[in-house]
């Protein structure tokens, strides 16, 4: 057993934001695949403004926990509630528009290939509005292109605004995919192990930029990884699951990477 | 021929690599596999059906010699050929590209959103799925010619029934090629544009579409090539373009002037060819 599981419902992670609103509580969130039972039964509270590192071994339920939050899976059972709103049983327009605040960074950057890195940022504005204008930067008003240039440059991308996505290294793709996040004006980011393909130096960019973004705009934030240095070193609070529950979660100033290492002992 | 062999059997393994001629010849697999009963049977049944459409096809090695000569002949007529009907000839030519041109514009458009719902991922639902594939299957397999027909009765005589046949024969061909390059896309991009919120046509439009474009832009060519072709045969029924001089003037027997006409259309037909396989490698 890991010396610093907390008892269940602790307010001590959760109390780093003392007074601020929960950006994410999701109570008893279940999901199976055909007989196997991936989660069972997770509760999670994210206050506003926290960053939140999500460990688990591999299978253990971290992306399709992220993906219940925000129904790109579908739970079992549960209930979640985004931004004050619970989402179980909203229909297709409120849930887009929802999704619209919700930043999401995949692992694979996901950008659509041929289009330049302006086009793709423009593309996060589209649950705001839905308009064709929106398709491709060559059509898009200036303000939304200014906007969209304003998000590269805070990834320090501005410099590439014009040049085809597939001609982008892994590390400025991934930034380009937070630019299209920063265009959505979210008010939480979930990334899914945003920097396992990127090399060390990158990878570190990256999270600085997370970082930066958080600690700046009060963008709430949970991501995955693999590394638990820097899940340590870039959250406020780690998470970890096993077994489809969760078995640790302790403000990371509390952690040292050999007490994390306990979470990935076979179940 | 199988060589004695020169080193006793077990020495395959030894690392030493062979001459082929030492090679153990009943090491190699059997070159043809033994027909089943069945496969016997179904040898036998279309070799039957194969001689019995010689008889059908009245196919005749006798004819064609006996043809040779009236082709030497008709060679000799068609040259040179005839500039006489030059202007007019032209003119018919160029409707026959028009009218390949637009049937495929307007068929290459149809396609899109008939694709779209052929697509598994994509259509709005099961029905709707099954419904545009045996539509585009049934404009696929009726021919042009035959699609002509049914224009000519329904718009009259003239290119805008060719038009209107091209374009079936089009979304027949474009409708499944699209809806299979919409299905190899990859899905990574359409579930960010889900995750970000963009409506169904926005995930269409920004992550299938450019992703799908060579593939498209390389379909459309190639149903360019294919409708400029038959267009030049769809005359034949009335259905407009240079197909109705062609046959007039071999059933006047001016063969001088079918041949300036068969110039035209090879030339045509070669123009199109060359510059759309240029678009293509230039685009992919
Ligand atoms: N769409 C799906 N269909 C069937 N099984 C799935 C599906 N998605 C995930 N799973 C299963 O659910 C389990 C958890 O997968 P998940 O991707 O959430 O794990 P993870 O913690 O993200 O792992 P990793 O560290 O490898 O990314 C795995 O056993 C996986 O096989
Ligand atoms: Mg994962």
């Amino acid at each position: 057993m890991i010396s610093c599981v907390l008892p269940a419902g602790a307010e001590a992670p959760a109390g780093l934001f003392p007074g601020r609103p929960r950006d994410i509580a999701a109570r008893g969130l279940r999901k199976s695949f055909g007989r196997a039972e991936v989660l069972r039964g997770v509760d999670l509270d994210v206050p506003r403004g926290q960053a939140v590192a999500l460990i688990g071994s591999n299978g253990a339920g971290k992306s399709t926990l992220l993906r219940c939050l925000m129904r790109l899976v579908e739970p079992c059972a549960g209930s979640v509630r985004i931004l004050d709103r619970e989402i179980g049983g909203m229909r297709t327009r409120e849930l887009r528009s929802l999704r619209a605040q919700v930043g999401f960074v995949f692992q694979k950057h996901n950008l659509v290939p041929r289009l330049c890195a302006l086009s793709n940022v423009l593309h996060g504005a589209q649950a705001r509005e839905h308009s064709p204008r929106l398709w491709l930067q060559m059509l898009a008003t200036d303000g939304n292109r200014l906007e969209a240039l304003r998000c590269l440059e805070k990834v320090g991308l501005g410099h590439v605004a014009e040049r085809r996505v597939d001609t982008l290294s892994g590390g400025q793709s991934q930034r380009v995919a937070i630019a299209r996040a920063l265009m959505q004006r979210p008010k939480i980011i979930l990334a899914d192990e945003p920097v396992a393909s990127l090399d060390p130096q990158a990878g570190m960019e990256v999270m600085e930029i997370f970082l930066e973004l958080i600690r700046r705009e009060g963008i709430t934030l949970v991501f995955t990884c693999h590394s638990l240095e820097q899940a340590l070193r870039y959250s406020d609070r780690v998470i970890g699951l096993r077994g489809g529950v969760i078995e640790l979660d302790a403000p990371s100033a509390s952690l040292s990477e050999q007490s994390l290492r306990g979470i990935y002992a076979s179940a | 021929m199988r060589r004695p062999e020169t080193r006793p059997p077990g020495t395959a393994g030894d690392g030493v690599v062979r001459e082929p001629s030492q090679v153990d010849h009943r090491r190699l697999p059997i070159r043809f596999a033994r027909l089943g009963p069945l496969g016997y049977l179904g040898s036998v049944l279309f070799l039957a059906f194969f001689v019995s459409a010689l008889q059908g096809t009245q196919f005749s090695l006798a004819e064609i010699a006996r043809g040779a000569p009236y082709m030497v002949t008709l060679l000799s007529e068609m040259f040179p050929p005839s500039l006489e009907r030059i202007g007019a000839v032209s003119l018919a030519l160029l409707e026959t590209f028009q009218m390949a041109l637009v049937g495929t514009v307007f068929g290459v458009l149809a396609s899109l959103g008939l694709g779209v719902l052929a697509t598994r991922s994509l259509t709005p639902g099961v029905l709707v799925h099954q419904c545009s594939r045996m539509l585009i299957a049934l404009f696929r397999t009726v021919p042009d010619l035959i699609w002509a027909l049914i224009f000519v009765v329904l718009v009259g005589l003239g290119p805008f029934a060719g038009t209107l046949a091209i374009m079936i024969d089009t979304i027949g061909f474009c409708g499944r090629f699209f809806a299979e390059a919409m299905e190899e896309v990859d899905k990574g991009p359409q579930e960010a544009l889900a995750a970000i919120g963009a409506s169904r046509l926005g995930v269409i439009c920004c992550a299938v579409f450019p992703a799908a474009l060579p593939s498209f832009i390389g379909t459309a060519l190639f149903s360019l090539e294919k409708a400029t072709r038959s267009s030049v045969v769809l005359g034949l029924v009335g259905a407009g373009g240079i197909g109705i001089e062609l046959k007039v003037s071999m059933d006047m027997f001016m063969y001088s002037q079918a041949s300036t006409i068969i110039i035209l259309v090879f030339a045509l037909v070669l123009l199109v060819e060359r510059l759309s396989s240029r678009l293509r490698q230039r685009i992919i």
